[in-house]
């Protein structure tokens, strides 16, 4: 019985790879640059945080202790133009991460923050038990689109007040 | 040959005690008491564990006792298979129990088990997240990225000593008080500064900071 069960994790295991699609080439390139174990993390750094088309997004995996931010830059069409991350952890928390910065780069927010930690583990191959790194990332980039929209709407607010208030100075003169 | 006995029904009992803990960890909630790692331990923890006993221990009598038990228990001292077996898997028991109890951030997650408040591995989407600790650890860690110099390495090193002694503090009161809805929080805090500290041991001065746990 127990033989059995052995034998049988293998084939499974076959019988998934062989059915799994094939992907688009784009992705190919990336999975090819892209691995768990992979040393050498693209877009590694930091933004300025207060810059105003920046959003910060800094997220924890309270169970094993590891750090992720990731930063987006977005352009005046909504754009995300630029990506920047720094995370402290285990490597497919690196390698979830990184490969988050190329993915959403060039993305709108409404698409980047429709982005699922399963398309990130399956791209990375990463075991069930590595899956929470994936979720880290989608977390990390919607908590950053989050901050951006927070920051844009706190900015709208403050100028629509100031020019309101820059009106309303400029009534009472001519009055 | 009344020695023999007397050492056969030692042998039982201590098999039967195995096999309570093991049928009774399938009810680990309702029946923590009964089978827990602390009452592999009855001299050192025989308050078991917090509220009833206190949630520091002594970890050198901790220690006396855990060899004291693994030279009585030691599988060579077995006279056949089956009692090898037993004593084999009994060691582990007692080296699995040791190890957690005699680690401060184990022992805390094995509490929260006890109390089937485990950390899932998505506790970070279930659970609403500390933006101030997690800012404070992120500074701590880009200030070891970018440290270069011994003197600035020390400062760090003495912070995070003092940020696990801080948390270790709470750790400590939420369980002697069973304050068990602050018991998550207190061992989250505790998590992420043991994890810089154990990978500060494996990082000098300019060298690339890794997080190792």
């Amino acid at each position: 019985m127990s033989f059995l069960a052995r034998s049988s994790r293998p084939l499974l295991a076959t019988a998934s790879r062989a059915a799994r699609p094939a992907l688009p080439v784009t992705s190919v390139a990336l999975s090819r640059a892209y691995h768990a174990k992979d040393i050498k993390p693209r877009n590694v750094g930091s933004m300025d945080k207060n810059d105003i088309n920046v959003g910060t997004g800094l997220v924890g995996a309270p169970a094993c202790g590891d750090v992720m931010k990731l930063q987006i830059r977005v352009d005046d069409d909504g754009i995300i133009s630029d990506v920047k991350f720094k995370t402290f952890g285990c490597g497919s928390a690196i390698a979830s991460s990184s490969y988050l910065t190329e993915l959403v780069r060039g993305m709108s927010l409404d698409e980047a923050g429709k982005v699922k930690n399963t398309a990130i583990a399956k791209e990375l191959s990463l075991p069930p038990v590595k899956l929470h790194c994936s979720m880290l990332a989608e977390d990390a980039i919607k908590s950053a689109i989050k901050d951006y929209k927070a920051k844009r709407a706190q900015h709208t607010i403050l100028t629509s007040a100031a020019t309101a208030a820059a009106s309303a100075d400029k009534a009472a003169s001519i009055a | 040959m009344t020695a023999q006995i007397q050492g056969r029904l030692l042998q039982q009992s201590r098999w039967a005690a195995f096999y309570n803990r093991k049928f009774f960890s399938l009810f680990a909630g309702l029946y923590k008491a009964e089978s827990t790692h602390y009452s592999l331990f009855p001299k050192t923890l025989k308050d078991g564990p917090p509220p009833t006993g206190r949630f520091a221990i002594d970890t050198r009598e901790l220690r006396k006792e855990f060899l004291n038990l693994q030279s009585k228990n030691h599988p060579d001292l077995a006279r056949n298979e089956t009692e090898r077996e037993q004593s084999e898997e009994l060691s582990a028991d007692i080296n699995r129990a040791y190890s957690t109890l005699a680690s401060t951030l184990h022992r805390a997650n094995y509490l929260l088990e006890l109390h089937n408040l485990s950390l899932a591995e998505d506790a970070g989407r279930t659970m609403p997240q500390d933006p101030e600790l997690l800012t404070d650890v992120y500074d701590v860690l880009e200030r070891i990225e970018d440290c270069v110099a011994d003197g600035e390495a020390e400062e760090i090193q003495t912070l995070v000593d003092q940020k696990i002694l801080d948390a270790e503090t709470k750790v400590e009161e939420v369980f002697n008080s069973n304050d068990l809805d602050n018991a998550q929080n207190a061992v989250i805090v505790l998590r992420y500064w043991v994890n810089i500290r154990e990978s500060l041991k494996e990082w000098e001065p300019g060298q690339v900071f890794r997080m190792i746990h």
